[in-house]
């Protein structure tokens, strides 16, 4: 085969529009976060998205492990598409501080000039994040719900809800190098795996004179709720279609598979069922989860207030003319019981 | 202790209307109101003001308008309320704003605390509190529920990994609450018209900062006008349980608000 029209293609300037365009190395990285030497499972997703978007730029991804024996964590990082895992593994980094953590990976992101860094939104990363850009003095395009690229222009658009019920989407694009992401978590959808021959590069963790300022307090918990509801992604409620006890344990278990928080009407607290902060409406709590889904609920007026910000609302209930049932997104007629116990197992499989 | 608290007006939601369907937002009435998660941080503030010696401060960067957030701030219960206005700033992002913001916190002289809420503008974004955090060579703690300062120390409980977590950190720090984490309270009509009548509100522009317009230039940009998620449309599913529930999480699978 004839390949010299290769040699038409000026070297030079195909090097220089790639520095241009990518900073160098131009990589794609992503945060990991791990939890008790285990790699947190929402990571995987940005892996999964990152390796697209990789294949698209021919460039590399890598995933970055900071903390504290956390070497196991890397394995998954690489059957999801990774193709090196940067290890910053030292005793100084066990306990989480802003100001170490920053060192360390505005030094790693200075020396080796990754295109893009993905990190989750999470409470770590979202105070993170921005510590990092500033420290290079880039920006963030922050609490994203979906990520393209432009192939052509090799900029990262990262798409994020606005207003008070997040029903806008701003689309933004940072243009300094490199370009910080932060992701919402649960947003994008798991990919498939695409394994990867092990790579780990351990990082020499030069901490200077940096020094972290916080103190946590052991383990010291205050009167701790699971999660706080409100802020709860996923709201699985039960009522009085429930019937007992035993049909209100679906929900919760509905609530559990779903990873959300379990809530009840008046009816639910009367009969039981919840504690006082977990009563959704007038007299309680006012939630605003992504999804919200009400088993056996009519949907009074008291209740209905308690759910107005929810984004898309889920109705399971025998009465087809019950109010909530005209409010809701999906509505779906049948015996609540029946269809959540349904929903468990189809949801377990 | 000096205690500032960085402030921002939104547009009141209460008169916008979204249609997702038609692809618009209808903005019914423009007004615009102290931003709900820095209300908080006020609340914060003000508390600490309860049980020991502190001056609050309020700073708020945005156009003229925003003096209405600060007058607000005043009758709550600030003891000064600074306002950082320039034409030259109107895109600023929030690389920006942190940029003026720890410029005049250097300019009243420095801070012990700076409280800061959750949100610029109406995106959850959190970036000024980490930001102004390393700009002030300060400590920093995140998602603040409540707050405490005993010998120059803060003491607060905050949420991380899902529960609430006691934390210190020696002053000067940063903190960053979290959006709804107290109820704020409610100025007296005496303070409000003593807000506007007795009290100073103090304009800086970019040169009384020492800032230039090069400072403002955002590098965060939006591309292309609002966008819109896909319009949900009213779904009804009957029959037989299981076979409902198949079809329930097929359609949630499609609206994306499921992802497995």
């Amino acid at each position: 085969m004839d390949f010299s029209y290769l040699d038409l293609i000026p070297e030079d300037e195909a090097g220089a529009a790639e520095d241009e365009t990518m900073g160098g190395a131009g990589n794609i990285w992503v945060l990991g976060e791990v939890k008790d030497g285990d790699l947190r499972p929402d990571v995987l997703p940005l892996v999964c998205k990152a390796r697209d978007m990789a294949d698209t730029l021919s460039v590399a991804v890598f995933g970055v492990l900071i903390g504290s024996g956390i070497r196991n964590a890397a394995g998954e990082l690489f059957h999801y598409g990774a193709d090196r895992v940067l290890l910053a593994d030292d005793p100084a980094l066990a306990e989480y501080q802003p100001e170490t953590y920053t060192r360390v990976l505005a030094d790693l992101i200075s020396a080796q000039q990754p295109g893009i860094v993905l990190a989750l939104a999470s409470e770590l990363g979202s105070e993170l994040v921005p510590r990092l850009a500033q420290k290079l003095d880039t920006g963030v395009v922050p609490y994203c719900t979906d990520l393209t690229m432009d192939s052509v222009s090799r900029r990262l658009v990262g798409t994020y809800p606005v207003g008070d019920a997040g029903d806008i989407l701003y689309a933004a694009v940072c243009e300094a190098r490199p370009q910080l992401v932060t992701v919402r978590p649960r947003a994008l959808s798991q990919g498939f795996p695409s394994p990867r021959e092990e790579a780990i590069e351990e990082v020499a963790v030069d901490l200077d004179d940096t020094q972290g300022r916080i103190t946590w307090l052991g383990q010291a918990t205050v009167e701790v709720p699971e999660a706080w509801l409100p802020e709860a992604a996923v709201v699985v409620a039960g009522g009085r279609g429930m019937e007992d006890a035993e049909g209100f344990a679906l929900v919760r278990q509905l609530a559990d598979v779903l990873g959300g928080e379990v809530a009840g009407t008046r009816a639910a607290l009367e009969a039981g069922w919840i504690t006082e902060e977990r009563l959704i409406g007038v007299a309680g709590l006012t939630v605003r989860p992504y999804l919200y889904i009400a088993c056996g609920i009519s949907g009074a007026d008291h209740h209905l207030y308690g759910i107005q910000d929810a984004r898309f609302i889920v109705a399971i209930d025998s009465n087809p003319d019950a109010p909530l049932m005209k409010h809701a997104h999906i509505a779906v007629v049948g015996d609540a019981r029946a269809v959540v116990s349904a929903l468990i197992q189809e949801l377990s499989q | 202790m000096r205690v500032i608290v960085a402030i921002q007006q939104v547009l009141d939601p209460a008169g916008v209307l979204v249609r997702r369907d038609i692809e618009r937002v209808f903005v019914n009435r423009e007004e615009y109101i102290f931003a709900p998660g820095d209300l908080n941080a006020l609340e914060v503030a003000l508390q600490l003001k309860d049980s020991v010696a502190a001056e609050i401060i309020a700073v708020a960067a945005g156009s003229a308008r925003t003096e209405d957030a600060l007058r607000e701030a005043l009758a709550l219960g600030c003891d000064a309320a600074y306002l950082l206005s320039d034409e030259a700033c109107i895109k600023a992002d929030v690389a920006a704003h942190a940029r003026s913001y720890a410029a005049a916190i250097d300019k009243i002289g420095g801070a012990d605390l700076v409280i800061a809420g959750p949100r610029v503008g109406h995106a959850i974004d959190g970036q000024i509190g980490p930001r102004l955090a390393v700009l002030l060579d300060a400590a920093q703690v995140t998602d603040v529920y409540s707050a405490t300062v005993i010998d120059g120390v803060v003491r607060a409980a905050r949420a991380w990994d899902g529960r609430y977590v006691t934390v210190e950190a020696p002053l000067p720090a940063v903190l960053v609450v979290a959006e709804g984490c107290n109820i704020p309270r409610l100025p007296t009509g005496a303070a409000c018209m003593n807000a506007y009548r007795e009290q100073q509100v103090t304009a800086w522009n970019l040169e009384d900062l020492g800032l230039s317009a090069q400072d403002c230039m955002p590098v965060v940009k939006q591309e292309g006008g609002d966008r819109f998620g896909r319009p949900f449309e009213k779904e009804v599913i009957s029959g037989d349980a299981a076979e409902a529930a198949k079809s329930l999480l097929g359609s949630l699978r499609y609206q994306k608000v499921l992802h497995r």
